[in-house]
């Protein structure tokens, strides 16, 4: 098992160079840039997340208010209706926020695997620069002759460094 | 050396032995026995018997009972307490010489709580503000605990033995240079005492003198009938009443009574109106009810009674009113004259003898006498010397021996300085009081007085009927009575005030003892003991007294000349009350002025000066001079100044002293007086806050005239729309009505209030920050024209809202509904988020801003133990006294029946029964009653709070040829 | 370093032409990674940190002796606490519209100073968010506002905006914490790869948590800002509406007005463009980023200050109008109070820093002209406060009942509890400008590579 991680001077270079790479022969790629990617894919389950947890958040509390006031205990306050849902709502509606960022926020974290204060890549000296001004792709191999065909490949595309570690 | 020398020496008596003259006196002092043992040649089995008992009776002193269980309650209960059951005594409250009926509430054997008592002729049940604060009276931790001699602590026996020797001395002499100085006492059984007394020593000169005198008035009928005489009003019968600077409702002896009478003519939908003129210098309670309220200087007031005795005797139509006479003259004289038989005269105690006399005729002259009002024997034998005349004695060094009893001359004679002085030349002075007061530090002994709770006693009340005192606990301190010390001077071994009274009434009850006096003391008053009608004509030398010269021009002469005129404080008596918190933070009733006496000065003559409100000025009468801020006070003559007396005492303790300036050493100064603004500028502490002459809005206060009333129809208020479905109603539903017209501003509800529900005071510096924490106040608004507005009062509490603003804001339900219509506020659920009193559209919430409750002067005991105690940080207000309803739910509960009558403190108090309280769920209850007045009308009823608590309109009943013409 | 200054260029770019990646995060991760401070920096801090002080001997008094050592009183029962709340929260409201609204609607102006946004919306909410709970009378109960199961089996009293103020400040400041921290990740992780080797790297490292720029944390964490932004934008109204709604919800004389809610976030607007403009002005100069907030920068803000004053301009008109309309005889007096009254300097202050003299701005030369707008914004910031004030306590001293009429006199305390959370607020600035990323560079980054066409 190896990695090697070339390092672009732009977007466009690891563009063309992802293309060499098709993801079906070469499962184990990933990529690191300062900034993401313009053409990269959108879809991510944290909105339709979110939003659940924010709806769930509103009526739940929507609903515990109403049983408190109209059930546990009702109260005569200022010969007002007990089920005085208009006032309900704008606690329901903080608290259903208050859930929705909680809920992305926990989220984030988990769809990404969250925290991870150590990764192999960080053995690459180019991966300092991801953050920074340059682009990366890194590719984990299993055999020796993948190895070799994915030397080639990085050959002909003249990235800015090449690294290999074991 | 010889060890012979040094043995350790063998001793005889313990002079010897300790070689310390000091120590005999010290040992005096603990046993006096044991001393005079010690210095015969002693025994020393004597000695020995002595010491141990010495020291068993010194255990015993402390759990000496005087009274037994001599207690009886005013109905037919178990003597002894039960637990959390209230229990009640009735007894009097004497002030000025005169009782008041009143029924003590003992919690747990605690007096605590006082209210009227209905059997009195002069409460009717009602009290008055200083009956309210007895409690805290009766409590006052700075009240003396010992006899002092020479203002150092000395001890009962030693004021004894010196009594003993100054006995003999006086009965050798007859009694010559025996003086004693009393205050009015009506009192049959001191009275009676203080005769045996002067009878004892017939050179003995008895001087009674009172701060607040009523000679005046007694003097004004010797001149007309010759003999002095009381006045008893009926102001329930008198159609027009005519009042020339009315004490009436204010220090009278019957004030309770007079009120009640009153209110029974204010209000036109319950019966037919009376007409209340009011001429006065100074605003009066009875002026600012008045339907019509004229502003005289002092001595105009004497030249109008002048007038208007004549226009009243001439058979003739009225005479045209001359161009100095005041245009309201003809109309009033009109008036009078219309409703002769119907009509009351009457001036002001404080009013020459001249005017009283001329006031007499008037009244003479209109058919009014045992009609309007009677004349009865003044009370008690009049005094044999004068005040002035004791001075001068004293002076002279003709006084030897002075005894003063329950007076402060020091303090509160007009002469006080002088007085201080004068004592130091008399060599043996007993002062009886229950402070070391302003003269108690002055005389040679100082025995403190038992308190009218802890000794028996007997006074008579304003129609001389007589109620017996009796104790109310044992004595918190080891005090006499003033019975008890006059009894020291009679035999050797005293009584108890008990024995005295008791010996006193055993000979002059009829029946069996026991029982009559036992009902006596049930009843709080011994039945018909109200003096008769005096049976006494006009003598025909009086029909022309020598009043002021008719002729002369009022106005001219007085126009600019500024005129002193002093009243007693409306809290604080004659000062007596000093030390009482609860009286020095009571606003009084038109400044709305707490902690001091500001003088009350005109706006005219605040102008003139450029003063205002709490400017200090430099009052000169004559050589006599002192600084006291002012306060501008609507509604002044515009040249008298007002000078409240009962403030600035040295004497009073820890509240009362230092407060306000002692205006009692003006009140006999005849000079001109001068006013100089200084730079100088207090904050005088008051309760009001906004414009002084702001009308009330109609939605505040509605008032209108008897007229539009009568022609107008009632205006039945709608019930107001509400998008809320009503809640399921309890059994009872509690609600109040209050009515404007008799409210006479005496605040004896809002300290009522304060006892009841252990309302703390926050102090001078408090109030100036606005933190006052009445849970009833009476607001007081003053309309029209600054020189003579008219004037309202508006009791406010908590209106307990069908649909209360404050509730619903209450992030916590602090504050919430229960079934019976009550806003109650939970204490302990309160996190002080205030939100409740800014949503308050009555501002009945009150905050404690810090902890008050644990700031109070006074002791824990004293605590109505049915209320919670409020801690810092929490919301507090009215709750229509949910303790007394909730011993009445409870009552109901065990006796399965329905909820009784319940009555509130501030209800409860009202002399003039201007708050009804009671149950709407029950058709009979008198509250629905008043519900269904034409006059009925809810404060801010826009708010659509749906108030329980609501007013019946202020009516006033004008003279119809006066439109326009004043308030 | 002064910043008495020359005349901006409003059609400057959004960034300085010579600025690349590499200069950009280079002279960003600098600012965070000095080993010591700026001289400036200290001579801000240091008395920033007193005042800090000051706040905490005022706190401490205060759970001992109790609100008494305010000037609250009766009528007044609401004074300093509630109207200085009020005034931060508008302050920090600001900031998060800048840094929310303007992301979703891509104002690329609002790149590079959208950080230092969010640092004034997390430390204004923080010095809002100690006076609701000073002010209790019992303040050691706050936690009654939440609901927990209890013994008396009690509720909180959810008709009262009271409790939705406690719950919209709740959330308010725990989701600017979330939204402030979740746009720092990535520019955590670039410092953290700055760092030299040491406490610093590891302490960045700790706080990016393992943030690679990997395209699936990009993509993620795209989504995630991007719906928290579109959240954040009506948390904040509704926060300051429902701050409007504590004094409209009341029957108050002065409170009982509609148009409160949004008259509070006109007024939050005014207050947060200000503040802005204070802080970056200064800090553009001191930190050398004149080249990442150009003339543009503050040509824009200036507008946006000149708009919302217009705004509050019409929300006070309204609130005289409804008054007269209404003809309550309380809000007359009020008004009355306020117009020729006892409170007319109160508010005429008001008018004149937060209406009058921001019309200054109608004129191109002073809208970039920076020593005024510093003093424009610090005259609005004072007039606001005015304008609490205004609310808060003129209203209560003169309520419908005249007999009720009271006055209010701030204390010492109620000076220093102020005081104090300014210098919270500072001191917390000041900390995040010395230690985090002033500027969101992974924001700036595109748009170094995609410059905006000139948009004028």
């Amino acid at each position: 098992m190896a990695a090697l991680l070339a390092t672009f001077a732009s977007e466009a270079d690891l563009k063309t160079a992802l293309e060499r790479f098709p993801a079906e022969k070469w499962p184990e790629l990933e990529i690191y840039s300062p900034l993401p990617l313009s053409s990269e894919p959108k879809h991510s389950p944290l909105p339709a997340l979110m939003f659940a947890a924010g709806m769930l958040g509103f009526i739940g509390f929507f609903l515990l208010m109403t049983y408190a006031d109209t059930q546990a205990y009702p109260h005569n306050i200022g010969g007002r209706p007990a089920f005085a849902w208009p006032a309900f709502i704008p606690i329901a509606f903080e608290l259903g926020v208050l859930c929705a960022m909680v809920a992305g926020f926990v989220g984030y974290f988990v769809v990404c695997r969250l925290p991870k204060l150590y990764d192999e890549v960080d053995e690459f000296d180019g991966a300092r620069r991801g953050l920074y001004d340059r682009w990366l792709l890194c590719v984990r191999i299993e055999e020796a002759k993948g190895l070799s065909e994915a030397h080639a490949i990085f050959r002909t595309l003249h990235p800015e460094s090449l690294e290999e570690r074991a | 050396m010889s060890p012979l020398n040094n043995r350790t020496p063998l001793w005889r008596s313990l002079e010897e032995a300790g070689g310390d003259p000091g120590l005999l006196a010290r040992a005096t002092q603990e046993f006096p026995m044991l001393a005079r043992a010690l210095a015969d040649p002693v025994n020393r089995r004597e000695v020995l018997k002595l010491m141990a008992a010495c020291i068993a009776w010194s255990g015993l002193a402390g759990c000496d009972s005087k009274f037994g269980d001599a207690l009886v309650p005013p109905v037919r209960m178990p003597p002894n307490v039960v637990p959390g059951r209230p229990n009640f005594f009735a007894t009097a409250q004497v002030l000025g010489g005169y009782a008041q009926g009143i029924v003590v509430e003992h919690v747990m054997g605690r007096p605590l709580k006082v209210a009227g008592n209905p059997h009195h002729p002069a409460s009717l049940g009602a009290t008055d503000a200083y009956a309210q604060a007895l409690p805290l009276d009766f409590y006052d931790p700075d009240r003396a605990a010992q006899v002092c001699f020479k203002g150092n602590p000395s001890y009962r026996a030693a004021f004894d033995a010196a009594l003993a020797t100054e006995r003999a001395r006086l009965k050798a002499s007859d009694g010559a240079g025996l003086k004693i100085l009393t205050g009015n006492i009506t009192s049959p059984c001191l009275l009676d005492q203080i005769e045996s007394l002067l009878r004892a020593y017939p050179e003995a000169t008895w001087v009674s003198w009172e701060p607040l005198s009523r000679t005046n008035a007694q003097n004004g009928t010797r001149q007309i009938y010759g003999t002095p005489l009381d006045t008893i009003a009926h102001l329930d019968r008198a159609d027009i009443v005519l009042a020339f600077d009315a004490d009436l409702l204010s220090t009278d002896p019957g004030r309770l009574r007079y009120a009640r009478d009153l209110a029974s003519r204010r209000n036109p939908a319950r019966g037919q109106m009376n007409r209340i003129y009011a001429v006065e210098s100074t605003p009066t309670l009875l002026g600012s009810v008045a339907d019509h309220r004229f502003i005289a200087e002092p001595s105009d007031v004497e030249h109008i009674v002048a007038w208007l005795l004549d226009a009243v005797r001439s058979q003739s139509s009225p005479p045209a009113p001359a161009g100095t006479r005041p245009p309201w003259m003809a109309a009033l004289i009109e008036d009078l004259k219309g409703a002769r038989g119907k009509v009351l005269i009457h001036a002001g105690a404080q009013h020459s003898a001249a005017v009283h006399a001329q006031v007499h005729l008037m009244n003479e002259s209109l058919l009014a006498r045992n009609a309007t009002y009677t004349l009865i024997d003044a009370q008690g034998p009049a005094p044999t010397s004068s005040p002035e005349q004791l001075l001068l004695d004293m002076h002279a060094g003709k006084v030897t021996h002075l005894l003063m009893l329950d007076t402060n001359p020091a303090y509160s004679a007009p002469f006080s300085w002088d007085f201080a002085a004068a004592l130091k030349s008399v060599p043996f002075s007993v002062s009886l009081a229950r402070h070391l007061d302003e003269t108690a530090q002055k005389t040679t002994w100082f025995v403190p007085l038992a308190h009218s709770w802890e000794s028996w006693g007997d006074a008579r009340a304003y129609d001389a009927s007589v109620s017996i005192l009796q104790p109310q606990s044992l004595p918190l301190y080891d005090g006499l009575s003033a019975a008890e010390v006059v009894d020291r001077y009679l035999q050797t071994q005293s009584r108890s005030s008990e024995a005295i009274v008791k010996d006193f009434w055993r000979a002059r009850l009829s029946g069996d003892f026991a029982q009559a006096f036992d009902a006596a003391l049930a009843k709080g008053v011994l039945a018909d003991t109200a003096a008769r009608p005096a049976t006494v004509e006009p003598r025909p030398a009086a029909v022309h007294p020598s009043g002021p010269e008719k002729s002369d021009n009022p106005e001219a002469p007085h126009a600019t000349a500024i005129s002193l005129v002093f009243r007693a404080d409306p809290s604080l008596w004659d000062g007596r009350f000093a030390n009482n918190p609860w009286l020095q933070e009571l606003p009084r009733p038109l400044a709305k002025d707490v902690w001091g006496n500001p003088l009350r000065i005109s706006p005219a003559l605040a102008e003139q000066h450029h003063l205002e409100t709490g400017d200090v000025v430099l009052l000169k009468v004559g050589e006599a001079s002192v600084t006291s801020p002012v306060i501008v006070l609507p509604g002044q003559a515009p040249h008298t100044i007002t000078a409240l007396l009962g403030s600035g005492r040295s004497g009073a303790g820890r509240v009362g002293d230092q407060v306000g300036v002692n205006f009692h050493p003006f009140t006999s100064l005849a000079d001109a007086v001068r006013l100089e603004k200084t730079a100088a500028h207090t904050d005088v502490a008051t309760t009001v806050h906004h414009n002084l002459l702001t009308a009330p809005s109609e939605q505040v206060l509605r008032h209108q005239d008897l007229s539009e009333f009568l022609s107008g129809q009632p205006e039945a208020s709608p019930p107001a729309a509400t998008l809320y479905e009503t809640h399921p109603q309890g059994p009872a539903q509690w609600a109040m009505s209050i009515d404007l017209n008799a409210c006479i501003g005496c605040n004896a509800c809002v300290v009522a209030c304060q006892a009841e529900n252990n309302i703390p005071v926050v102090g001078k510096a408090q109030v100036l920050r606005e933190r006052e924490m009445h849970w009833l106040r009476i607001d007081r608004y003053l309309a029209g024209d600054a020189s003579a507005p008219e004037s309202f009062f508006q009791p406010v509490l908590c209106m307990h809202c069908e649909q209360a603003p404050c509730e619903n804001v209450c992030p916590v339900g602090a504050t919430v509904h229960d079934a019976e219509g009550l806003n109650v506020m939970v204490y302990n659920r309160c996190v002080g988020t205030r939100f409740c009193s800014n949503n308050c559209p009555y501002k009945v919430r009150r905050f404690n801003f810090d902890s008050f409750a644990r700031e109070q002067h006074r002791p824990r005991e004293s605590w109505n133990p049915e209320v919670t105690v409020r801690a810092r940080g929490v919301m507090e207000k009215c709750s229509y006294c949910i303790q007394r309803i909730a011993a009445a739910r409870i009552e109901a509960d065990r006796d399965s029946k329905p909820i009784g009558k319940v009555t509130t403190a501030c209800e409860a108090a009202c002399p003039t029964r201007a708050f009804t309280f009671g149950n709407l769920a029950d058709p009979e209850s008198a509250v629905l009653a008043r519900k269904r007045s034409p006059l009925d009308f809810a404060m801010l009823s826009d708010e659509a709070t749906k108030p329980r608590t609501t007013y019946e309109a202020k009516v006033r009943n004008p003279n119809p040829k006066l439109k326009g013409l004043s308030a | 370093m002064s910043i008495a200054g020359e005349t901006l260029r409003a059609d400057a770019p959004v960034i300085g032409p010579n600025l690349n990646l590499e200069s950009m995060t280079d002279r960003i991760c600098r600012i965070a990674l000095r080993e010591r401070a700026f001289a400036w920096w200290w001579i801000a801090f240091i008395p920033s940190a007193a005042l800090t002080l000051l706040l905490i001997v005022a706190i401490g008094y205060l759970f001992y002796a109790g609100i008494g050592i305010w000037g609250v009183n009766w009528p007044v029962m609401w004074g300093f606490a509630i109207l200085c709340y009020v005034w931060w929260i508008a302050i920090a409201s600001g900031g998060t519209i800048i840094s929310a609204l303007f992301f979703l609607v891509h104002a690329e102006w609002r790149t590079s100073i959208n950080r230092i946004a969010e640092s004034m919306m997390l430390f204004g909410a923080a010095a809002a968010g100690i006076y609701p709970v000073l002010h209790l009378g019992r303040p050691w109960l706050f936690y009654w506002l939440f609901f927990y199961p209890n013994t008396m089996t009690l509720w909180p009293q959810f008709r009262s905006p009271l409790l939705w103020d406690f719950w919209a400040l709740f959330t308010y400041v725990f989701a600017s914490v979330l939204f402030w921290y979740a746009g720092l990740l990535p520019d955590l992780a670039s410092v953290r790869d700055r760092a030299e080797k040491g406490l610093k790297q590891r302490i960045y490292g700790i706080f990016a948590m393992g943030f690679r720029g990997s395209s699936g944390q990009w993509r993620h964490l795209r989504a995630l800002y991007g719906v928290m932004a579109a959240i954040m934008t009506p948390v904040v109204v509704s926060i300051h509406s429902i701050v409007g709604l504590d004094f409209a919800g009341a029957a108050t004389t002065g409170w009982h007005v509609t148009q409160f809610p949004p008259f509070f976030v006109c007024g939050a607007l005014l207050s947060g463009f200000a503040i802005v403009l204070l802080l970056i002005i200064p800090l553009r100069k001191l930190l050398n980023l004149e080249d990442m907030v150009t003339g543009r920068h503050i040509g824009v803000l200036a507008k946006l200050l000149l708009t919302s004053s217009l705004l509050l301009a019409y929300a006070y008109l309204m609130d005289a109008f409804s008054a007269c309309y209404g003809g309550n005889g309380g809000d007359l007096a009020l008004l009355a109070a306020r117009l020729h009254g006892e409170y007319a300097p109160v508010y005429w202050g008001a008018v004149l820093f937060n209406v009058l003299l921001p019309q200054l701005l109608w004129s191109r030369k002073l809208r970039l002209h920076t020593p005024t707008l510093m003093l424009l914004s610090l005259g609005v910031v004072i007039g606001m406060w005015l304008e609490r004030y205004l609310i808060v306590v003129t209203s209560l001293s003169r309520p419908t009942l005249v007999s009720a009429w009271g006055a209010f006199h701030p204390t010492f305390w109620d000076w220093a509890t102020l005081a104090g959370t300014v210098g919270l607020f500072l001191s917390g600035i000041l900390l995040s400008v010395r230690f985090v990323p002033v500027v969101a560079m992974h924001e700036m980054r595109a748009l170094i590579l995609f410059p905006p066409a000139r948009s004028e």
